[in-house]
């Protein structure tokens, strides 16, 4: 039976988040979709695009507009340990460039752009860059983490409704 | 208000509704309806491997929560399948903008919509900005986002 791991235990991250600059470089993480990979999203959310599963006018399988927002909360959490109050997502945006296709190598960098806090929450902000084997750039993403899952108390007078970012990593 | 389940969700449709050089602001897309299970999450988060709150329920409950709930990730997959399937290959050059706003709940059913607000001419090409959100069968929006693309 395979090991059955949390969520904090799936990130390697060491840095803590209370000691995030902007400017902080990320790292890099190294990547290629497989057919299985596609297939398991299409079954998990009943997309079955043809030009996921079977070809597209891109020259192959392509890969679905949101699925590296998974990885890149790879490289966050592989950079920054996960807190100990959790964290959520709050935002995620892409930029599509070029088409990522099955069986290509990827390589995706971060860096921490912004950093700003509101109604007893930490935001942070991580611009991501996905790019080819020829070093061209396939797609600009960025994510921004809230933590804690519970926002702090804030100083009297101070509203702490919860802005309600959704939900947590995967 | 929740729109119909399809009757084959395997099923791949084109949607009747699709980015052109005649689309007008204001133009509605054709909402996209999923029912959101366990199993569904499971399959997306790779469990058994992956065990947490959107897959186990002791993890939910050691976070305060009653039952696993829905991945933001797994339900932005869904406002992805509605922008792929409006702009089609105008999706290159193009852009989403997602925010998380609110809890999805397993074997809720969720709605994704959208609609034109804005369309310019920028090199030749027709550029279109879509509102699109998610709602869940309460009628609550849980995500909420901006989409560009082109019109092929």
């Amino acid at each position: 039976m395979s090991e059955r791991k949390t969520a904090e235990q799936l990130y390697t991250g060491t840095h803590a988040l209370s000691d995030a600059q902007v400017g902080d470089k990320l790292g890099s993480l190294d990547f290629v979709i497989s057919a299985e990979q596609v297939e398991r999203n299409a079954w998990a959310n009943d997309d079955y695009n043809p030009w996921y599963m079977d070809d597209s006018p891109f020259g192959g399988r392509i890969i679905s507009p949101v699925y590296l927002s998974s990885f890149d909360a790879r490289l966050f959490y592989g950079y920054y340990s996960y807190p100990p109050g959790g964290s959520l997502f709050a935002k995620q945006e892409f930029d599509y460039l070029v088409p990522l296709r099955i069986g290509v190598p990827y390589t995706m960098t971060g860096t921490l752009i912004d950093i700003y806090r509101r109604r007893g929450r930490t935001f942070f902000v991580a611009g991501m860059s996905v790019t080819d084997p020829d070093g061209t750039e396939v797609m600009r993403m960025s994510k921004t983490v809230a933590t804690p899952v519970r926002p702090a108390a804030e100083p009297s007078g101070t509203p702490n409704a919860a802005p309600t970012p959704g939900q947590e990593q995967r | 208000m929740t729109a119909d389940l399809p009757t084959d969700p395997t099923a791949f449709r084109e949607p009747a509704i699709k980015a052109s050089r005649d689309t007008q602001v204001g133009q509605e897309l054709e909402p996209i309806t999923k029912l959101v299970t366990l199993d569904k999450s499971r399959i997306y988060q790779g469990w058994p491997a992956a065990r947490n709150r959107h897959t186990d329920y002791a993890a939910a409950q050691a976070t305060g929560l009653r039952e696993p709930n829905i991945n933001g990730g797994q339900t932005a997959e869904y406002l992805g399948e509605l922008f792929m399937k409006f702009f089609g290959a105008g999706f290159v050059g193009g852009s989403l903008s997602i925010k998380f706003i609110g809890f999805v709940a397993i074997d809720d059913v969720v709605t994704v919509r959208g609609v034109v607000t804005d369309k310019a001419v920028a090199d030749g090409r027709v550029k279109l900005t879509v509102d699109m959100w998610a709602e869940n069968s309460g009628g609550t929006k849980v995500l909420a986002g901006t989409a560009t693309g082109y019109a092929e």
